[in-house]
């Protein structure tokens, strides 16, 4: 049988000596003293975690203060010592305080290096054997002193989920550093992995380097794996912590990483059985705890621990393509990247809902703006019916007007005719006579066809039209139309009209009953006015951005209880009015922009004022007939 | 108009004058001391109505025509209450007129 023990002891030949934590030089009595024997040195990842985790627990049960010696003894402690002197050094350490009340080793060397100086080190004292594999324990019984906390690693099984999960690989590189460890787990794992050598090729890294290694880990063939054991130094003789290895090893390795420590997991290993390391290091600080309280050590018998439930790492099954279908039953898969569902449903939930709602306000918003799209339709619609109804009223107000705009000049016609039919019979008609009278025969007629055709546009019906229109023209049309009203009730009209032009885009004849509307209004307020000082006054500012037009009468002025309501519908002073020629008149103006305002003035009388954009004179809608 | 009723007119009769506005027309009245006055009830200054009444009152030899085109009864008998021999409506037959002078003349 080949000796574990035996290689343990040329391992444990390199001895090294760390006090990590000291007894004061004036010990307690009632401070427990535990020595620990350290196979590695700091950077091992298995020792590093256990120890710490191992302190934390005993710290925490123990009852009373317990005091930690450490003492690297492994590979890489004081390289090239002699074993005695390292023996010496440990029992100096205690040579002014109490001897240890329990020596614990970590890991297989220093449960080799522990056994083999037995005697020196504290024999009685219970010696507890942790971290060791049961392999050790199986070649070297434990003695009455002596209990164990160990472990039963089967590293085959890794080598048998690598192939479960990916059944094509053809090499597994071993990556476990260089050193007489790593010779004594090859030969181990060479003899373990025969069973696989049909399938598998095993390369070894132990004669390189770490940069080596690397370079070897990205460039492996296709249907390759690593199987990490653990580091400590390469071929050079660099030590080097897991952790850095691990890392280096993630990121340039071409295949998946395996290991077996629990320890690995989350450093980019894929995952497996592995071995828990936290619950080793609770059942040896359990069994220490007992040790330290008196108990024999033959009387603690623990069972080996074994790995642990499968775990992998949800990002290296990703990275590596490995489906989680070929995970072993009851495998727990860590690190799973949320699902963008679960990752992001308040978010999907929040979005929604703040769609959902500003849809149902834009369709909100849509349907009031139909809404209103219908109902300025309407009123457009209104308006002109509106319009409509009080321009006919007006041109019903002007029919004694329209009957005398028309019967002049179709009397005159008449009356020409019959004196040209009589001059000719009484062959008195030279023909400067006739051209004279056919001309103003002519005249009348284009004077009659002005008039109705001047009555016809304001009757009818019509939508807003606008187009750019002199509203010069409109003040001259407007009062032609009630010229004849206006001379009849011995209204004088004057007109003052700015020099400049005052185009703007608007509906000529719509403009044309604002005004009527205005000045009829005008007309109506002066009744009661002695006829000398009947005056309409029609007023034009063509200003920067905009052109006033005003109405100015001397009557009554207006009642101060209308004046609130003074473009109201069916507010009026008339008593056969309607009170709609206002309304009208101020949508009219509206609908073209402006503004209609009316007040009393000082000297009497009232005063309205439409205020229209004005737009840049391009089109005039020709010269102005006179009133 | 005034224009196109004097050349009838003057065919018939002699026409002594033509004014376009109400005050006109009481001084021609005086001046011209015409048979026949053919007066528009809507003039400048001062109404039809109202010269006729002034002309009547100074001169009730003159025979006073009102030419209209307001064709209402109720003028019409204000024209007749001012002094007016004859009501015309400018919109009746062209011979109107004319006749009327006539038979004013004659009577």
């Amino acid at each position: 049988m080949r000796s574990v023990r035996g290689r343990f002891q040329c391992a444990a030949a390199l001895v090294g000596l760390l006090v990590l934590s000291a007894a004061s030089s004036e010990a307690q009595p009632s401070v427990q003293q535990v020595l620990v024997l350290q196979s590695f040195d700091r950077g091992n990842l298995v020792a590093d975690f256990f120890t710490g985790h191992f302190r934390v627990e005993l710290d925490q049960r123990a009852g009373t203060p317990v005091n930690v010696v450490q003492v690297v003894v492994g590979p890489t402690g004081f390289v090239g010592a002699p074993e005695r002197e390292v023996v010496d050094y440990i029992r100096s350490t205690f040579t002014d305080r109490p001897k240890p009340n329990l020596i614990l080793t970590v890991g297989g060397p220093a449960a080799v290096f522990a056994r083999k100086h037995r005697a020196q080190l504290f024999p009685d004292t219970p010696l507890l054997f942790a971290t060791v594999d049961e392999r050790f324990l199986r070649d070297a019984h434990l003695g009455e002193n002596e209990t164990a906390v160990a472990v039963l690693n089967d590293y085959s099984q890794v080598i048998e989920e690598i192939l479960q999960l990916l059944p094509d690989t053809k090499q597994v590189f071993m990556v476990m550093g260089s050193g007489l460890l790593s010779k004594f787990w090859r030969q181990e794992f060479e003899e373990g992995f025969r069973r696989f050598h049909d399938r598998l090729t095993f390369v070894w890294s132990e004669e390189l380097s770490l940069s080596e290694i690397l370079r070897h880990s990205a460039n492996l063939p296709r249907h390759s794996a690593i199987f990490y054991l653990t580091f400590g130094t390469d071929a050079q003789g660099a030590a080097y912590a897991d952790d850095r290895v691990l890392a280096d090893l993630h990121a340039t390795a071409n295949a998946p990483l395996f290991g077996m420590q629990s320890v690995y997991f989350g450093s980019g290993v894929v995952g497996g059985t592995m071995m828990s390391i936290d619950n080793l290091a609770s059942n040896t600080a359990d069994v220490a705890l007992r040790l330290l309280n008196g108990a024999p050590p033959r009387s603690i018998n623990v069972p080996p621990q074994r790995p642990g439930q499968p775990i992998f790492d949800w990002r290296e099954l990703q990275r590596w393509g490995i489906a989680e279908s070929r995970l072993p039953a009851g495998s727990v898969v860590h690190y799973r990247s949320p699902s963008l569902w679960s990752e992001y449903k308040f978010t999907f939930f929040s979005a929604a809902g703040a769609l959902v709602v500003q849809s149902l306000l834009i369709l909100g918003l849509l349907y009031q703006r139909r809404a209103r799209q219908r109902a300025e339709l309407d009123s457009r619609r209104n308006l002109a019916l509106a319009a409509d109804v009080n321009r006919r009223q007006t041109m019903a107000a002007l029919t004694g007007s329209i009957a005398h705009e028309l019967v002049q000049p179709l009397s005159s016609i008449t009356h020409n005719a019959k004196a040209l039919q009589m001059m000719v019979a009484a062959n008195r008609a030279t023909p400067e006579t006739i051209d004279e009278i056919l001309s103003d025969i002519r005249t009348e007629g284009i004077q009659a066809t002005q008039t109705i055709d001047r009555h016809r546009a304001m009757l009818r019906s019509r939508q807003l039209n606008r187009s750019p229109i002199d509203l010069h023209g409109v003040i001259h049309e407007s009062l032609a139309l009630i010229a004849h009203d206006m001379r009849a009730r011995q209204i004088e009209a004057i007109v003052s009209l700015s020099s400049s032009p005052c185009v703007i885009t608007g509906d000529q004849v719509l403009l044309g009953q604002v005004l009527v509307n205005l000045v009829m209004n005008a007309i109506d307020a002066m009744a009661e006015t002695p006829p000398a000082s009947r005056r309409v006054t029609i007023c034009t500012e063509v200003r920067a951005g905009d052109v006033e037009v005003s109405v100015r009468d001397n009557g009554t002025g207006l009642p101060a209880q209308i004046m609130g309501t003074l473009f109201t519908p069916f507010v009026t002073t008339k008593a056969n009015g309607l009170g709609i020629g206002l309304t009208i008149a101020q949508t009219i103006v509206e609908a073209h922009g402006g503004t209609i305002e009316a007040h009393n003035n000082p000297e009497g009388g009232a005063t309205f004022t439409v205020i229209l954009r004005r737009s840049e004179p391009k089109i005039l809608s020709g010269p102005p007939n006179a009133a | 108009m005034a224009k196109a009723i004097c050349r009838v007119l003057a065919l018939d009769c002699e026409v002594v004058g033509s004014v376009a506005d109400g005050g006109a027309v009481l001084e021609a009245a005086q001046r011209l001391l015409p048979d026949v006055i053919v007066i528009d009830l809507n003039l400048p200054n001062v109404s039809g109505l109202e010269a006729c009444r002034q002309i009547t009152q100074v001169n009730p030899e003159a025979k006073v025509i009102v030419f209209t085109a307001m064709n209402d009864p109720d003028v019409k008998r204000r024209s007749f209450e001012v002094g007016a021999s004859a009501f015309v409506f400018k919109g009746a037959g062209d011979d109107d007129l004319v006749s009327t002078i006539k038979r004013l003349c004659v009577d």
